[in-house]
């Protein structure tokens, strides 16, 4: 070995960065095994299958007995592991990619797309990166959609051509919006590796391996409402419990301060454009009556609706849409209510959001860890119906 | 204790895994540019190994077995998509590069590994990483010993005269 080919062994044996280990890779690679073992058995059993029908097909069409229809075979296909990047140090860089490309970004013919939130290398806030959202309805929607996004950054935060400016070699503008976490999409394959897809909010950019597009937000709006659409058909109305009533709230809850909590709300994590409010169908609604005490607010009257919560689903949406914020409950003092009613409903994905009522000594809706708002009539009448007049 | 529905290793094999993994990831790496890839191609080569690892500890070196499968599932997943996807092109597409790095010159050295061709890339990592001869290069990857020699020129080129790699203006010159 020459002198230049030691310096060249250095230099690439230093490129490789660090590369944190699975948690059990040992338990990966026996799962691989085992799905592999599965599909040599199924494979020795459809050639077992074949042979037999074959023969009695040959049998058949020597003695002339009807044909039946051909049966589809599905291949399985979970052929490889895949996994979401730990942290956004796993992120490309977005500078090297190559945009404005015409090439596909990603290849046809994937079968899953998971959907990752990539927390930052310092964590998120306290907070845990929700769970992957793994997609296999709607899929070649997806694919469509990521393979038709725009060659550069169109939005402000990037390269911005679409304003007439050519690219003037300063590499992408980022935005420094302080950001917890990014989304990569995983996409699986019946016959190839996965296929990773990172995007950057900051930089307004979408990178797969060497290739880099522009950012369209309808592709988190997309994928999320074919993943909704999904757990949707999967979802019994049955299954979906009513939910119930809290028999007393800490008051000090109930204060709209800063660093309030919020309230309670799975519909918006699949839902974060909140465009409606409330996507998806109600099954069951809850409305809850409470008596404010000095530090407990306590249940006095709790009614449930499950034929009739759908009905309150657009009242909901036009209080939240249309309501105008309110400085009730708000600055000075952060005081809180002296009569409150609250609606907890559950859509038919299972996901349940709760809604506060503030209804003395000023009247506001209350949702997530939004501004109070005002309250639409419709919305009072119809939390009246359920528990009767105040 | 196996718990139910788990498959047990064969002997040796977690030992394996557990010391010989972080060096083959780094092969893998150099391969692929991608720290989920070059996972997926590790398990994938374990898995196989897993299947034969009788045969392989009596042969006597599973490293051996393990690297050159490394290789050439990588070959194999290059030939697979340059059949199946993209005809003419996929010689021509740079290897994924997506791993933040630590440092401006590993960077800039990624980025520069990022522009050779999947072929190259490969036979740079058997030649100057693996230290494997032309002849034997050749073998592995399944093509002629001029194709080596020629490839590992313009991949060699490629780097020196990278923009990116600036930083190793001793070693260009």
């Amino acid at each position: 070995m020459t002198y230049e080919d030691e310096d060249i062994k250095l230099l690439l044996t230093g490129a490789v960065p660090p590369l944190p280990a699975p948690p059990d890779r040992l338990g990966a690679v026996a799962r691989r095994v085992r799905r592999r073992r599965r599909r040599q058995t199924g494979s020795l059993l459809l050639a077992v299958v074949l042979t037999i029908g074959l023969g009695a097909g040959g049998t058949a069409l020597m003695t002339g007995g009807d044909r039946a229809p051909a049966r589809h075979t599905v291949a399985d296909p979970t052929v490889t592991e895949l996994r979401c990047p730990a942290d956004l140090s796993e992120f490309p860089d977005l500078q090297s990619a190559r945009y404005g490309g015409s090439e596909p970004l990603v290849p046809e013919g994937a079968v899953e797309i998971t959907a990752c939130e990539v927390p930052h290398p310092a964590g998120m806030g306290g907070t845990p990166p929700s769970a992957p959202r793994v997609l296999t309805t709607g899929v070649g929607d997806l694919v469509r959609m990521l393979n038709s996004l725009p060659p550069q950054q169109t939005r402000p935060g990037g390269r911005s051509p679409a304003a007439g400016q050519p690219d003037d070699g300063e590499g992408l503008r980022c935005t420094m919006q302080a950001r917890y976490s990014d989304i990569a999409y995983v996409l699986r394959y019946r016959d190839r590796a996965p296929v990773t897809v990172y995007t950057s909010n900051n930089c307004q950019v979408v990178v797969s391996g060497a290739q880099g597009r522009g950012l369209d937000p309808e592709l988190f709006a997309g994928f999320l409402d074919r993943y909704r659409a999904q757990v949707l058909a999967r979802t019994a109305p049955a299954s979906i419990v009513t939910p119930a009533c809290p028999s007393t709230l800490p008051v000090s809850r109930l204060r709209l301060t800063p660093n309030r909590s919020g309230l309670d709300d799975r519909i918006s994590v699949d839902n974060p454009s909140q465009r409606p409010q409330l996507p998806t169908r109600l099954v069951a609604v809850t409305a809850c009556r409470y008596e404010i005490g000095q530090t407990t607010a306590r249940l006095t009257r709790q009614e449930s609706d499950r034929d009739g919560a759908e009905a309150i689903r657009p009242v909901l949406n036009t209080a939240s849409a249309k309501g105008k914020v309110t400085n009730c409950g708000s600055y000075p003092g952060y005081p809180p209510p002296t009569a409150m009613d609250s609606l907890l409903v559950a859509d038919a994905t299972g996901a349940t959001a709760e809604f506060w009522l503030r209804r003395a000594p000023c009247t506001a809706l209350v949702r997530g860890k939004s501004s109070p708002v005002t309250v639409t009539d419709a919305l009072l009448d119809v939390v009246d119906e359920l528990l009767g007049p105040t | 204790m196996q718990r139910s529905g788990e498959l047990t290793p064969p002997e040796g094999f977690a030992e394996f895994v557990a010391a010989r993994s972080g060096v083959l990831l780094r092969s893998a790496w150099l391969l692929t540019g991608d720290a989920g890839r070059a996972e997926d191609l590790l398990q994938t080569v374990l898995a196989d190994a897993w299947r034969r690892w009788a045969r392989i500890t009596t042969a006597g070196y599973p490293e051996a077995y393990v690297r050159k499968a490394l290789f050439t599932t990588y070959v194999s997943w290059w030939r697979r998509r340059w059949r199946g996807e993209i005809p003419g092109r996929a010689t021509d597409e740079p290897g994924y590069g997506d791993v933040a790095t630590e440092s401006a010159d590993r960077d800039a050295l990624r980025r520069a590994l990022a522009r050779l061709t999947r072929q190259q890339r490969a036979i740079v990592v058997l030649r100057y990483v693996e230290d494997l001869s032309v002849e034997r290069t050749a073998e592995l990857l399944g093509c002629s010993h001029g194709t080596v020699k020629v490839q590992a020129f313009r991949a060699l080129r490629t780097l020196r005269t990278d923009p990116n790699l600036e930083l190793f203006a001793a070693w260009r010159s």
